[in-house]
């Protein structure tokens, strides 16, 4: 079924319908600052790309795309965006109205496609995969509210990022325009570094002691790979001409204590037996 | 961690960001003007870092709370039924199960679906195995629901599965939080004669020995009245016959005499062999149960002798309450133990073992800790010395690397040819762009078709064995304890890595795929050593016998009619004792039972034949083949008992508890004639 197919069960799910109105409420938000800055009717460009992406599984990247074309190909009468102070109010309702269209339409996917991807163990099956949505009951006003507290924090969380990133810092004379797109891509790279080693590290800390263990084993043996391969691969070698030699009557098992899986071979399998004990043990003939 | 949603997100952010970067060149390059201004590319990049924060906050929100789950939930399973608390379940009752969820302090996840993964052999009657919802800190999640266990043996609750999502659905986090319990399932309940009782028949607990063994003794039940000898204990005088005949008169009381029966159950692999709760085993542990409980019924002994191809497990017979418990709790391990033939195919193995490890003991698969870099299986592949049998395919695949190098030499000629070739083509047009975009454009496809063909066509299957053979090895040698050498090993030694995983799928009670024969055609569950074990079980029960004894042997000797002689000869030496010795031949439940008729079977073979009219008439061939050698097989053991006068019948017809419990009635008639 498709999303369109998907929309139809709007009506009935209060929950998604919620979603549905942030994501109006959103849009509505953007042509508000649009109209303001004299856009005009273009000013309904990212409405309609919101509406068609809202009707498909693209409105999140197609509200985005169609805003930023539209503002940096601004009709002739349009008014352009003053950056010059810290805060900006026009970009701080466009972003928080972009902000809150995409997360409600992300979040209005998980009530009506999918929330958990489906099982690449089930791919390339006859039966189709089966879609797992979260419960439309459970998006409540509060979870609702929550998310609208956040969408007007980040956008000025941005503003003032971006006022504190260096432009011309330690440049050796390149092209200031070009330098600053080098420093934003080193400094946005040592941002994720720097929390990606974090949470990898809080992460092996939260290790259970099983998991830590398998984690040792995996070091010694990805260090000492080469030489376990070849001693293993002889010791195979060797446990399999041995088990033949006796097979063939070539030879005894022996007893010692490394013998057990030929003294068992040359006599049958070993047959599994649960180790647990039982509530009253029985006498046990071997 | 990412979906598919949330990479197409971030990649979608970083196109943006790369945009602001670059998008005022990128409008030069498309545009003729000479310079082209983009008057908003500020705000532009305020919405992809606000986008950007966002996308970073929400997943480093996600990993925290990864990270925590599995230390916040704590999970407790309880079973019960109306009167409580059980330790154990009963095959085809209904029981109760209660699954609480304790969320600790910590972290909040605003989404879970928590599933109690069900084990084999149980099914679920009613109620929900399934939450989905958020889980704040302190909060207690409840499931309940009702099971019902179809067969004898024991069930494995593994744990819980915990799938964690964000409500973008940018994120997905899958894992198993283990709440192992291993609960034994009882055999049915059945009555005196053997059947499952419909009706209660008894208020009051029996006397020792309800059957009446009309000889003079202690008992309750008056045998006769005789005249007053000197001697006779006052209290046997009938007084009002006394009276009336003027003479003291006594009264005599028959003889209680318990009779002692001995059941030995075969648990070899030969009965293993099958779905649980449909084998041959599922079958004999069932008869014993019944006889079991039958005789306790009437407070006769019983006792069992539990034997394989190694060991036996003995129990004296005795009775009561207690002691039925006791045979019914090594009766329900014995149902559950897996078939092993020492011989399965790793290719096989292999992908069920890691199916269930994936979803049991994700947290042991994953990359951080079990990896095994991508290339290994190019550079390593299997050594065909430590192979029994190795095959062409075997020694192919141990050539990949010199494969590899050939190809490689042989494809970078190939696209230097094919480069220079484009070239030679548009030699006219050297110098202008656009020959340098089509001779890159041609030098780009022909690399990725010449690096694309071996990771598609080389060995494909065996590579992606090669990468789940290392894991299963890493969870295989930590859990059972092999020590540092122990990976290595497991992955260059492929018969004990099977051994191995035919080990882990047993204990925990999933089913897998055996090799009967070996590579010489030979049946290798025959077992012609349990001949002995049961030979040595049978004299020893003989030895401690008191009275005239009934030994019940449920054991399968089809495969092993040339290696009965010591058998024979152990059952002589029990008759010669005055025992009674009768034995119950497992059959397989797919192949018409000897002598099968009436209209009850014809109903099933009709419902069997339904089921097979896919099957090929090679396949047909073969049934009817196996069939008939298994009805000659009978017939065989059956001659060569019914020489010594041991009834022979088959488990799968008639039935054998009721016959069992009739020949203790029937020893009980025969001290009687003595």
């Amino acid at each position: 079924m498709s999303f369109l197919g998907d929309l139809r069960r709007l009506p009935d799910e209060p929950g998604a319908s919620r979603y549905a109105l942030v994501c109006l409420g959103g849009l509505f938000a953007i042509v508000l600052v649009l109209l303001e800055h004299g856009y005009g009717s273009w000013s309904l460009l990212p409405v309609l790309a919101g509406v068609f992406g809202g009707l498909t599984r693209f409105g999140p990247v197609l509200v985005p795309t169609a805003l930023a074309m539209l503002l940096n190909a601004p009709p002739r009468l349009a008014l352009p965006f003053s950056h010059r102070s810290a805060l900006q109010l026009a970009d701080l309702i466009l972003g928080a109205g972009t902000l809150a269209y995409v997360i409600a339409h992300y979040r209005l996917q998980g009530l009506l496609v999918h929330l958990f991807p489906p099982d690449p163990r089930r791919r390339g099956k006859s039966a189709p995969p089966r879609r797992e949505r979260r419960p439309a009951r459970l998006a409540t006003l509060a979870e609702i509210g929550g998310m609208l507290l956040i969408v007007p924090v980040l956008p000025f969380l941005a503003q003032l990022v971006w006022r504190w990133l260096p432009t011309t810092w330690g440049n050796p004379g390149i092209r200031p325009d070009i330098w600053f797109g080098i420093l934003l891509t080193w400094v946005i790279g040592l941002t994720l570094l720097i929390i990606a080693s974090a949470v990898s590290y809080w992460r092996q800390r939260q290790m259970d002691p099983e998991a830590a263990r398998l984690f040792l084993q995996d070091v010694l043996w990805q260090e000492t790979r080469s030489e376990q391969r070849r001693v293993s691969r002889w010791l195979a070698w060797a446990r399999l001409h041995r088990s033949e030699a006796v097979r063939k009557g070539y030879r005894t098992p022996g007893l010692g204590p490394g013998n057990e899986d030929l003294r068992h071979e040359s006599r049958g399998p070993v047959p599994f037996s649960d180790s647990r004990p039982v509530a009253s043990p029985a006498k046990e003939h071997s | 961690m990412f979906t598919s949603r949330g990479t197409w997100f971030f990649v979608f952010v970083f196109a943006l960001l790369i945009g602001v970067v670059l998008g005022p060149y990128l409008s030069q390059i498309l545009s003729t003007e000479s310079r082209v201004v983009l008057p908003n590319l500020t705000s532009v990049a305020w919405l992809a870092l606000t986008l950007g924060t966002w996308g970073v906050g929400e997943a480093v929100l996600f990993s925290l709370r990864c990270g925590r789950l599995r230390r916040q939930v704590h999970v407790e399973r309880q079973l019960y039924d109306d009167h409580g608390p059980v330790d154990a379940l009963w095959t085809g009752w209904t029981f109760q199960a209660r699954l609480v969820v304790r969320v600790s302090d910590g972290l909040s996840f605003p989404f879970v679906k928590i599933t109690d993964r069900l084990p084999t052999g149980v099914e679920r009657a009613h109620g929900d195995t399934v939450y989905q919802g958020p889980l704040q800190p302190g909060q207690v999640v409840e499931l309940r629901y009702s099971l019902r266990c179809g067969a004898p043996g024991k069930v494995r609750f593994e744990g819980i599965r915990v799938q964690l999502a964000d409500l973008q659905g940018f994120f997905y986090h899958d894992t198993f939080i283990p709440a192992v319990s291993a609960v034994r399932v009882l055999p049915p309940l059945a009555d005196a004669r053997g059947h499952v009782p419909t009706i209660k028949r008894h208020n009051l607990l029996l006397p020792p020995g309800i059957h009446r063994h009309k000889r003079p003794g202690s008992g309750s039940e008056l045998l006769e009245l005789r005249d007053y000898l000197p001697g006779d204990p006052p209290k046997t005088i009938a007084w009002k016959v006394s009276a009336r005949r003027d003479r003291l008169i006594t009264k005599e009381f028959e003889s209680d005499v318990p009779v002692r029966c001995t059941v030995f159950v075969d648990r070899s692999n030969s009965v293993r062999v099958g779905p649980p709760g449909h084998n041959a085993l599922s079958r004999l542990v069932e008869i014993a149960a019944a006889v079991g409980q039958g005789a306790t019924s009437s407070r006769d002994l019983t006792g069992l002798c539990l034997f394989d191809e190694q060991a036996t497990t003995y129990v004296r017979p005795a009775r009561g309450r207690r002691h039925l418990i006791r045979l019914l709790h090594l009766l329900a391990d014995a149902a559950c133990l897996k078939p092993t033939s020492g011989r399965a195919e790793l290719d096989t193995l292999v992908p069920l073992g890691y199916a269930f490890a994936q979803e049991v003991y994700p947290e042991m698969l994953r990359p951080t800790v079990n990896r095994l870099a991508s290339w290994a299986p190019w550079i390593w592949p299997d050594s065909v010395f430590s192979t029994r049998h190795p095959r062409w395919k075997d020694f192919l695949y141990w050539t990949l690397p010199f494969l590899l190098l050939v190809y490689g030499v042989v494809g970078i000629v190939l696209l230097g040819a094919v480069l220079l070739g484009v070239g030679a083509a548009l030699s006219d047009a050297i110098g202008e762009p656009q020959f340098f975009l089509l001779w890159a454009l041609t030098g780009l496809v022909a690399a990725l078709v010449f690096v694309r063909l071996p990771i598609r066509w080389f060995f494909t299957r065996r590579r992606r064995l090669f990468h789940w053979r290392k894991r299963l090895a890493a969870l295989l040698a930590l859990r059972y304890g092999l020590g540092p050498g122990g990976l290595g090993l497991l992955l260059e030694d492929q018969e004990q890595l099977s051994l191995y995983l035919q080990r882990f799928l047993a204990e925990h009670q999933v089913s897998y795929p055996l090799s009967y024969y070996d590579d010489h055609g030979r049946y290798l569950l025959g077992a012609p050593r349990k001949v002995k074990v049961l030979t040595t079980a049978l004299l020893r029960a003989v030895g401690k016998g008191h009275d005239n004894e009934l030994f019940v042997l449920l054991a399968d000797l089809l495969e092993l009619t040339a290696h009965l002689a010591p058998l024979l000869n152990a059952v002589k030496v029990a008759l010669a004792r005055h025992h009674r010795v009768l034995l119950v031949c497992p059959w397989p439940p797919d192949i018409p039972p000897p002598g099968a008729r009436g209209a009850g079977f014809r109903k099933q073979k009709t419902a069997q034949d339904e089921n097979r009219s896919s099957e090929s008439s090679l396949e047909r061939s073969i049934r009817t083949a196996t069939a008939a050698r298994f009805h000659e097989a009978y017939e065989q053991v059956r001659r060569s008992f019914s020489r010594l006068g041991v009834p022979v019948v088959c488990a799968q017809g008639g039935e054998p508890a009721r016959l069992i419990l009739d020949r203790i009635d029937l020893l009980r008639g025969l001290g009687r004639r003595r």
